[in-house]
Order: C-alpha cells, then structure tokens, then sequence
C-alpha cells in the first residue's frame, strides 16, 4: 500500500495512464447501466416475434463493434462527455422551468395602460336588447372577473391589454386567430395573469 | 385526431353546420371543462348558436347546449348559464365558419374539410359586424417524392 502511495509518474505513458483512469470510471459506470437495463430473455424473445428474424452473427458483430468504438471514445474522449453531461443538465432544467411557465395570450408587448378595476367594471356592462346577459361587470364573465381579481395581490397592477389579429401569442408564439382584449394581473413587469374579454 | 362534430347556426330558418367554437372562450375563462364521449367530440358539447337580429343589429346567442359532465350526464344552458335560456355571446370576437355545397376534400381532423363555400360572419363582442362567402379550390395535396427522406421511403 505505501509503495503504492510512493508511487509517482515518471514516463508519458504513466501520465496517459492517469488520464484514462476517470475515462475508465465512466465506462463502468456505462457497462452497470447496460447491464441493469438489457431487455430480459422474455423480450427479447418477443422483439424476435414482432420483427420476424433472429439477431445473425453480423449483427452481434456489429454490436459489438459498436460498444467498443463507445467505449474507446468514452475511455479517451471523457472531459467531453462530463461536459455534455452538465451542459444537457442545464438544457434540461432550463426546458423544464419553460414547461413549467403558466401560458398566456398576454405578453409586455401588448400591454396598453394600467387601470384601476373599479373603473375597468364601470366600462364592461354588456347591453343586450333581449336581456340574456346579467347585469353585472362582464355580464357572463363576471365569475372569472371575480378569480382574476381574487389573484391581484397589493404589489401587483391591473393592465389593460390588446393583442391584434395576426400576432405571435404564448408559449409556442402560434399566430392569433382574432383581436384579443382584456386585463393583466402585472408585478414589475411581469404578467402573473389574464382575464380575456374578448377572443374568439 | 379525428373530424370533429360541428356547432349548430340557426341561419335562415335551417340548422347548419358551423365550423368554430364560440363557447371555447368562456370555458377557458371560467375553467369549466366536459368529457369526451366520443372521439368525434373531444370538447365534450355541441352548441345550437342562433344569429337574432333587434333594431337591425345582429347578435349572436347560444340557444342550445348538449354537455357532458360525464359520460353518462348531460347538461344544458341553463346548467353552465344559471338563470338563463338563451346566452348573448359578448364575449366572442372573431370570424365564424360555416361549411357550405358539397365536401370537396375530407381530412380526417378537427375542422380541417373542405367544402365548396364557406360563409363567414365577423363579430364583435357578440355583435355581427359583416359576412361575406368565400369559394374553395381542391387543396394540391401532391408531395414530391423527392423531398421524402430515403429511410421513409416504400421499400427502403
């Protein structure tokens, strides 16, 4: 053990041992996972049935040849690989935090003005001759008029927002179908949440 | 995903079918949602919408609802509506699709056939603002098969 630990590198070839020693980590680390994860006899059987034909000896070959070529790479090529690896761990959360994001047809740029919420009810009374709509601030809408404001908290400001027809929208920036209007929960900036009045 | 049942427009003194969903919005709005019962339905209603003119401005207002709250349960207007028969649209700002003629193309997807005309009327908060037909050609459908990647390719 201590003559171990006396040990020191002298020539390349040991620095290039050294080198390779966290590739071959990783390349344990691969072989356990491939390991844990082989299909068992009963689907490989069943992969065998669906397509009809049986694994030749030039497939394994080639499997084979696959694996070592992978292996080689990860024995040599393994800062690349650890960089990957954090840089995908990045792209991941990063995709999972834009997964996460609430969908809004709103954006900062179609904001108009802010708006004080009694003034905004005393503009949305909806007149209609035959009087199917009930007399409350945005007749039918007036539930969700009553959640948008239940969502308003002290910090936050009630915008005004008008999205024209033909304009990206949401999350996945599809185009909009009609002119949109209503109001925008907003907290420096920030929209926190809608309450359309008008789309289609 | 399959060709969706349409909406019903009273026009004209007949039921036509139309090709765009004005309840969608208040749905959204007030987080109401239906079940499915079949895959030709996948928003869980069909709604009757009738155009009523008053004073010489037209409006739209849904005069009937068939909803499903479960598969077994249906629902109408005055359910989603309480107090109400008929609903007054205002919150509906868009153009309507009505399917008119003969069916020139079928695409096996929510509103996606085609017809001979469309008729279309433009509201405003409900409001009819104008309404106009458009004529439909046969859609070139044709790919290139050069375009198509080897590995797709019949035989490949």
């Amino acid at each position: 053990m201590t003559e171990l630990l006396a040990w020191r590198p002298h020539s390349g070839l040991d620095y290039f041992l050294i080198y390779l020693l966290p590739g071959v980590i990783l390349v344990g680390i691969f072989v356990s996972v491939l390991l844990q994860e082989r299909p068992s006899q009963f689907a490989k059987s069943l992969i065998n049935a669906l397509t009809g034909k049986k694994m030749s000896w030039l497939d394994q070959a080639k499997e084979l040849a696959m694996y070592c070529l992978v292996f080689t790479c990860a024995l040599v090529g393994w800062p690349g690989l650890i960089v990957f690896y954090f840089k995908n761990k990045k792209r991941e959360a990063a995709n999972k935090e834009w997964q996460e994001r609430p969908d809004f047809d709103c954006a900062p740029d179609y904001l108009v003005a802010a708006v004080n919420p009694i003034d905004a009810e005393i503009a949305s009374y909806v007149i209609d001759p035959l009087g199917f709509v009930p007399a409350l601030p945005f007749g039918h809408l007036n539930q969700a008029w009553g959640d948008f404001l239940t969502s308003v908290e002290d910090q936050d400001e009630v915008w005004s927002f008008f999205v024209p027809k033909g304009s990206p929208t949401g999350k996945y920036q599809f185009e909009c179908t009609s002119d949109r209007r209503g109001y925008a929960r907003v907290r420096d900036g920030k929209i926190l949440g809608e309450f359309i009045t008008e789309s289609d | 995903m399959t060709a969706q049942v349409a909406e019903r427009l009273i026009y004209g003194g007949n039921e036509i079918p139309m090709f765009t969903n004005p309840l969608g919005p208040y749905l959204r709005a007030c987080k109401i949602g239906f079940r499915s019962p079949l895959t030709s339905n996948w928003r869980g209603y069909v709604g009757t919408w009738e155009v009523i003119e008053t004073a010489g401005v037209g409006r739209l207002y849904l005069v009937g609802l068939r909803a499903h709250k479960t598969y077994e349960e249906i629902v109408g207007i005055s359910d989603v509506f309480p107090g109400f028969d008929k609903v007054f649209a205002h919150w509906f700002t868009g153009e309507i699709r009505l399917p008119q003629g003969a069916q020139i193309k079928y695409r096996h997807m929510g509103y996606g056939s085609i017809y001979e005309y469309d008729l279309l009327m433009d509201f405003k908060e409900g409001v009819l603002l104008g309404k106009h037909a458009r004529h439909n050609k046969v859609p070139d459908d044709t790919v290139d098969p050069s375009t198509i990647p080897s590995y797709l390719r019949k035989g490949s």
